[in-house]
This record gives C-alpha cells, sequence and structure tokens, in this order.
C-alpha cells in the first residue's frame, strides 16, 4: 500500500456520525496520503440541488450554502432500502413538512459505494426533529418503513448491526437455501430468497413453472407492488438471463419486499419455495454471466449492509424479505459461475451472502455471486462442521499450531541432549510433548497424530540409544525408519503425508547432524529387524490414520 | 526491428478496417476490433518545465474546494488522458509520479461548459505540452472509462450508486493516440514513468482503484505495437499494403 502506512479516517468525527467502517484506506485516492490525513469538516452538504421542490428554499440552486451557522439537530434515519435517494428522502421530509433540511448523509460500503440503508439527517429546528419523529415512521420509502432514532452510538451500532447482518446469516441462509432443505429458520429464508430468484432468473422461462405454486399468496400481495414483471410469474420470463437481468434484479426483488411485508413470514414461505427452486437450481445454472463475480468475493470484506430484516426490532421489513419469492422471477441471474463454487468452499460461501441475497436483503451487494445449488450442499457441509464442534478453524489452527511448535522445540531440545550424552532428559522432554499434545483439544486430529508420532519415534530412537552403545547404527537405523516411513507416507494421501514427511524430514536432518558414519553390515541386520518392526508400525499409523 | 507487423494481429488487416471506418465506410461494428497504435519509447524524448502546482494544498483544502465549486456549478467534471507506450512488447501507461507514492494521470478538471475532448487537449497540453512553441498533437481516440465520486470524500467507483442522485465529481478517462514521435515537457515537481500493465494489475493499494483497473479497461483494444509506420505484412499482397500506407502518410500529414 502506497503512502505512509496511515490510515486515515475521516470519519472519526462522530458529531457527524461518520463513522464508515473505519475503512479508510486511502486506496482510491493516494493523494491523501501525500498531504495529510484531514478531517472532512463540516458537511454542509447541500441537497437540494435545483429542485423546485425542495422543501427549504424556493430558490433552484443551492440551498444551505458551506457556510450555514443555523443549529443543526442530527438524526439517523434507518431501516432504508439501499436504493433509496437523497431525493427520495428529501420528497419524504417535505411531505412531512420539514422545511429547513441541512444535510443529509448516507452511510455507505466504502468498498463498493452501496448504501448501508441508513442516513444522518440534520434538520435546523428542533420542531422540524419532532415533525420527522412522528410522521416519517408513517410513510413507507420503496416499502420500507424508515426507523429514526437520535443521534448516538448505539443507535448507530444498531443501524450498522443491521446493515451487516445480512451477511452472515445470509450465508447459511444461502447455503440453507440452496440446499433446499435447510430451512433453518425463517429469517435465514431471506437471503437465500435472493439466491432463489437469482438462480431462478437464468432459468427464466422455465421458472415460471414452478414458482407459482410456491408462494401464489404470498405472491398475491407482493403484486400490488406494482412491478409490472413481478405482477407474476410468467412476466418474469422476460428477463433474459444475462446481464439485462441484472439491472433488473434490484427492482424485482425490491418489489417482492416491499409487497407483503408483515404478513408473509418464517418458515412456511421457505418451505413452498424450496423445493420449487431445486429444481431450477439443478439445471446448469446455465447463463452464470457474471463468472467475474466469483473471485470479488474477496474485495468484499464488507459485506453490504444486509439490513437483515429478521429480526431484532424490526418487525417490518424482514418479512418482506422472506417473501421474495421464488414467484418472483424477476431475481437477477445469478451471478456465479458455478465453476467458481467448488475452489472456493471457503471462500464462496461467506460471499454469497453479500451476494446473492443482495437482492433481497436490500442491503446486499446484488451483483455479487450466487451459488449454483448443486454446489450449495458442499459449502453448508463445510461451513457447518467446523463450526459444530465448537471450536472454530481459527482456534484449531491456533491450537495446532501451538502444538507443533510444541513438537518441533521438544523434538530438537531432546536431539540436543541426547547427543550430549543426556538421554534422560531428552526422553522426558519427548515424553511431555507427547502429552501435552494429546490433551490438547485437537489431538484426535490427523495431523495432531502426526505430530505425536514423530515426537513418539523421536523418543524411541532416543530410548534405544540410550541402551546400545552402537549409537551409529542406532542413528542410522533412525535414519532407516524415516526414510522408510517417508517413503510409505508417500502413499499416504495430501496433507498428512506431507506434514509428516515434512516432520520426519526435520528429525531426519536432526539425526543426521549427530550421525556418525557407521559400517553399514552391522547394522544391516538390525535395519532388517527394524524394518520389519517400522513397516508394522507403519501399518499401525497408517490405520490409525485412516 | 524494423518493420513489424501488428502483434495482436487478428482478425488479420484489422488495421485496413480503422482507415476504413476514418474514411466514413460503414463497418458493422467498428469497435470490435478497435486498433490503437503504440510506440516505443524511446521515440519519445522527455524534456523538463516549471513545476505545475495543485491547485489544492491539503486534501480538506481540496474538498473544501469542490464542495464551493458544486454549490456555484454543480458536479465537478474531470478528464485525465492514457497514453500509452510499448516497451519490451508490453504496453506501459504514462503516470506522473508526485512524491514517492502517488500517481496520477494527466488530466485535470474541466471548466464550466467546456467540451471535454478539448479540454482535454488544453490539460495535456498544460501538464505535459513542450515547451518551445511547438504543436502538441493529441488525439483523443475513445473513452475508456467513467468514475464518479458520490460524496465529497476520497472515494470514487465506476458506477453511481443507487442511493446517489447527485454525484460530486464525474471523471472521464480517455485514450489518447500518441504520434509516432514526440517531445514532451514534464513539470519539474512530477516524474513522468511509464508502468507496464503488470505493475498496475491488480494492485490497487499502489495505484488506487482507477489506475490498476486500467488493464481490464485497455484490454479490449487491439493494441498495435509499432516501431515504424510501416508495417509491413508478407501474407498479403503488398501492393495494397503500400496502398494503404499512402492513405495512413496523407491522414497524418493532414492531423
Amino acid at each position: 500500500m502506497a503512502g505512509d502506512g496511515v490510515d486515515i479516517d475521516l470519519y472519526d468525527n462522530l458529531e457527524e456520525g461518520f463513522d464508515q467502517d473505519n475503512e479508510f484506506n486511502a486506496e482510491d485516492d493516494l493523494y491523501n496520503d501525500v498531504i495529510t490525513a484531514p478531517s472532512s469538516g463540516d458537511n454542509t452538504e447541500v441537497q437540494q440541488q435545483s429542485e423546485p421542490n425542495t422543501p427549504t428554499k424556493t430558490t433552484p440552486s443551492v440551498t444551505v450554502p458551506s457556510g450555514y451557522t443555523g443549529r443543526r439537530i442530527s438524526l439517523y434515519v434507518g431501516n432504508l432500502t439501499w436504493w433509496t435517494t437523497d431525493q427520495d428522502l428529501i420528497d419524504g421530509l417535505a411531505a412531512i413538512g420539514v422545511t429547513d433540511l441541512v444535510e443529509i448523509k448516507f452511510y455507505e460500503n466504502r468498498a463498493n459505494g452501496q448504501s448501508k440503508g441508513f442516513a444522518v439527517v440534520v434538520v435546523g429546528s428542533d420542531n422540524s426533529s419532532r415533525l420527522i419523529f412522528e410522521k416519517l415512521p408513517k410513510k413507507e420509502i420503496h416499502g420500507q418503513v424508515p426507523q429514526i432514532s437520535n443521534c448516538n452510538r448505539q443507535a448507530l451500532s444498531q443501524f450498522e448491526a443491521q446493515a451487516r447482518k445480512g451477511e452472515p446469516p445470509a450465508q447459511n441462509g444461502n447455503t440453507n437455501k440452496s440446499s433446499h432443505q435447510r430451512n433453518h429458520s425463517p429469517p435465514r429464508t431471506t437471503p437465500k430468497q435472493g439466491f432463489v430468484n437469482r438462480q431462478q432468473r437464468p432459468s427464466g422461462p422455465v421458472v415460471t413453472g414452478p414458482p407459482p405454486t410456491g408462494p401464489p399468496p404470498t405472491g398475491a400481495p407482493m403484486m400490488p407492488v406494482g412491478m409490472p414483471p413481478v405482477s407474476g410469474p410468467p412476466p418474469q420470463v422476460q428477463f433474459p438471463p444475462g446481464f439485462p437481468p441484472r439491472t433488473l434484479g434490484p427492482p424485482p426483488p425490491a418489489v417482492m419486499m416491499r409487497g407483503p411485508p408483515p404478513p408473509i413470514r418464517g418458515p412456511p414461505p421457505a418451505d413452498p419455495r424450496g423445493p420449487p427452486p431445486r429444481p431450477e437450481w439443478d439445471r446448469p445454472p446455465g447463463p452464470a454471466p457474471y463468472p467475474p463475480l466469483g473471485p470479488p468475493p474477496g474485495p468484499q470484506p464488507v459485506p453490504p449492509p444486509g439490513a437483515r430484516p429478521p429480526g431484532p426490532g424490526i418487525p417490518h421489513q424482514q418479512p418482506p424479505m422472506t417473501i421474495p419469492p421464488p414467484g418472483h422471477p424477476p431475481a437477477p441471474a445469478p451471478h456465479v459461475n458455478p465453476a467458481f463454487f467448488p475452489p472456493q468452499h471457503g471462500g464462496p460461501p461467506p460471499t454469497m451472502p453479500h451476494a446473492a441475497p443482495g437482492h433481497h436483503d436490500p442491503y446486499r451487494a446484488p451483483p455479487p455471486v450466487s451459488y449454483p445449488s448443486d454446489h450449495y450442499s458442499r459449502p453448508p457441509t463445510e461451513r457447518v462442521e467446523p463450526q459444530s464442534p465448537a471450536l472454530s478453524e481459527q482456534e484449531f489452527e491456533e491450537i495446532f499450531q501451538r502444538n507443533k511448535t510444541v513438537s518441533s522445540s521438544a523434538i530438537s531440545r531432546a536431539v540436543q541432549d541426547a547427543s550430549a550424552g543426556e538421554f534422560a532428559s531428552a526422553i522426558e522432554t519427548l515424553v511431555t510433548a507427547i502429552s501435552l499434545i494429546k490433551q490438547s483439544k485437537i489431538a484426535s486430529d490427523d495431523r495432531c497424530k502426526i505430530l505425536i508420532s514423530s515426537l513418539q519415534d523421536t523418543l524411541h530412537g532416543i530410548e534405544e540409544k540410550s541402551y546400545g552403545s552402537k549409537s551409529s547404527s542406532r542413528r542410522s537405523r533412525s535414519r532407516e525408519r524415516d526414510r522408510e516411513r517417508k517413503e510409505r507416507s508417500r502413499s499416504h494421501r495430501s496433507r498428512s503425508r506431507d506434514r509428516e514427511r515434512e516432520y520426519r524430514e526435520r528429525s531426519r536432518e536432526r539425526d543426521r547432524h549427530y550421525e556418525a558414519e557407521s559400517g553399514s553390515s552391522s547394522s544391516r541386520s538390525h535395519r532388517d529387524r527394524d524394518r520389519d518392526r517400522d513397516r508394522e508400525r507403519e501399518r499401525e499409523y497408517s490405520s490409525r490414520r485412516h | 526491428m524494423t518493420t513489424h507487423s501488428s502483434r495482436t494481429g487478428w482478425p488479420k488487416g484489422a488495421n485496413p478496417m480503422s482507415y476504413a471506418a476514418k474514411y466514413g465506410i460503414t463497418n458493422p461494428s467498428p469497435t470490435l476490433d478497435r486498433p490503437i497504435n503504440l510506440y516505443p519509447l524511446t521515440n519519445y524524448t522527455f524534456g523538463t518545465k516549471e513545476p505545475l502546482y495543485e491547485k489544492d494544498s491539503s486534501v480538506p483544502a481540496r474538498f473544501q474546494r469542490m464542495r464551493d465549486e458544486f454549490e456555484k456549478i454543480g458536479m465537478r467534471r474531470s478528464v485525465e488522458g492514457v497514453l500509452i507506450v510499448h516497451e519490451h512488447g508490453l504496453p506501459h501507461v504514462l503516470l506522473l509520479q508526485l512524491g514517492t507514492t502517488f500517481f496520477k494521470l494527466p488530466g485535470g478538471e474541466l471548466n464550466s461548459r467546456e467540451d471535454q475532448v478539448e479540454g482535454l487537449k488544453r490539460l495535456l497540453t498544460e501538464t505535459l505540452g513542450r515547451q518551445d512553441g511547438g504543436t502538441m498533437e493529441w488525439v483523443v481516440e475513445d473513452t475508456i472509462g467513467n468514475w464518479w465520486r458520490p460524496n465529497f470524500e476520497p472515494p470514487q467507483y465506476p458506477y453511481i450508486p443507487a442511493h446517489i442522485t447527485k454525484p460530486k465529481e464525474h471523471k472521464r478517462l480517455f485514450l489518447v493516440q500518441l504520434p509516432e514521435k514526440a517531445l514532451f515537457a514534464v513539470p519539474r515537481n512530477y516524474k513522468l514513468v511509464a508502468a507496464p500493465l503488470f505493475e498496475l494489475y491488480d494492485n490497487s493499494a499502489g495505484y488506487g482503484p482507477i489506475i490498476s483497473s486500467l488493464p481490464q479497461a485497455l484490454s479490449r483494444y487491439e493494441l498495435l505495437f509499432s516501431s515504424l509506420v510501416w508495417r509491413i505484412d508478407y501474407s498479403r499482397p503488398l501492393s495494397i499494403q503500400m496502398l494503404w500506407f499512402a492513405v495512413e502518410i496523407v491522414q497524418i500529414s493532414q492531423r
């Protein structure tokens, strides 16, 4: 990253509540690095621009100049769809009777500019503020009822959480949805909906069949929302799979969201939806037009605000999400090329939530990836597994790393001691290490077993050495042993093999250091015997491993 | 390295097609194989001139000026030129380096109501134009991309986010076809560097999203690496090629 590595956060200015994820990495404007980290000053951003219907001033030009010095009462207006514009808010406020709007500033995802669905609205008087509190929640904007709150950290974090919500549940949700079977929870279905729709889209024409059966009841309420295509399953056919649909994507899902809000909620919608989508998904996601979207998951570390409806505190929105419906073929075409799916088991799932649910979850970036259902089955299992044992992957890795360190340091110390003749302490070191690893949570894992076995081998080597005078032959024997084991392990599979080899090599290298050149003849007979012994041991190890 | 036909020569004869298009002969999709001539970096000479300082002394000042101007004239329109040369068989983009870590494309802000192409030419001449009175021939070939700034903040995106009705700045990138040989004068406070495409690719940490996405944006062009004007393709009738060369000469002389 170019620059002085300064993490410039222009939005530390809480007064204006600009906390945009603290993700300012000055990437898009290196100029900032060259100069200094500024604060964005006062945002007297004027929103009304030559709009004759602006509530505040009648002049078409900028109403509030940068030098606005009047009172500033700030409020958070949240629970908006990501396509709710500033103009929508202005119009809404005008309709309520607020005349002194100073500024509107949306919270956005830095990575892609998408709105998080909430904004800071600054007005010039308490009266306006009161009006907003009272009347704005009664107005629907794009089918969602705005949630107003004072500007405080708690509200901010609540809105941020709401925005982010779509992501994690989405992950599971999507996978669930995709798997059709796991409608774990109603909320989860929402993101899935996105997927469903997405995926259905490409198979547009086909979709018309099943979807209608799905949520006919839900479909009905949706209709009124007015998106012509949405008015019924058939219209969806009109969406050509491919890019054009994409643009239509948001609107259609949007429609879904607005429509049937409250009534439909929960599992029921999910179920009917489940099966119908499945057939579509099984059809190769035909036009997967957005292959590039696969990889992009990376760049979307901050999932578009998921405004996950289900939820906490927001009675209204959520249901719409769940509903969307399979019935709404207008769903955007699947953006993901199935080819991307397999390699990214870990990756895509997280991104999935971002992407697919996009449409449903108003704050999900629509474009992103929707993974074909075929692949869904895989990720869900992958994801679920690590989580269920209550040992996260990260934790697992940590423990494993620790074990690895323990074993390698124990081996090196033991070998040193053994070469110095202090067999007792060497053996003790190894025994301690073995027991430490066995006690760890992940002792049953293959990799840990390898660690343990390598420690045990070293231990045996040292023990034998300490018992006998044929140190050189022992050494060469252990070398033989390692070599054989290495050869053996080659026949075994992948990772364990590699790691084992690595450890063996490590211990072998160490052995080599202290090895004395020995006459091979005397040790040959021992080698043969040991070879048999080793083979048995190998077999034992391998059986354990497999 | 005398003559050399186009590196990415498919379909053959794509070069003449562009001339056909220039002559007004209808072509079903003139941009399907849009050929752009690139000349070696060594064809160009770079001199220096007086420093050209930025209008804003600091980032906050920059955004403040942006706000003020937004109120007066509305959305800022910026234009930037992508000048490409080639070296070692790979296209390089000319960038201005400010300091050690900041890179930008030549260009700047348009005055209100100024035409884009004219404005770009003006800005290019201001930035890189020669000082000895010679005219600079800038051929603004094509639009490469558009980027919008939704707020008075650094982020820019190649689309207008759905919730933004009034972006604050609109930046347009143009591909500028350089003449076969030219002399540039680089202001002393800048360094002019030629960045190979692989250096920019996927390197938004080093160059920002706009510059680092140039390789993708330029990939649609058929870049003709020429070291001489004469590109003789021995698989085609020479007489026809001579004819096209003559045409080309006429064109160049008319620029």
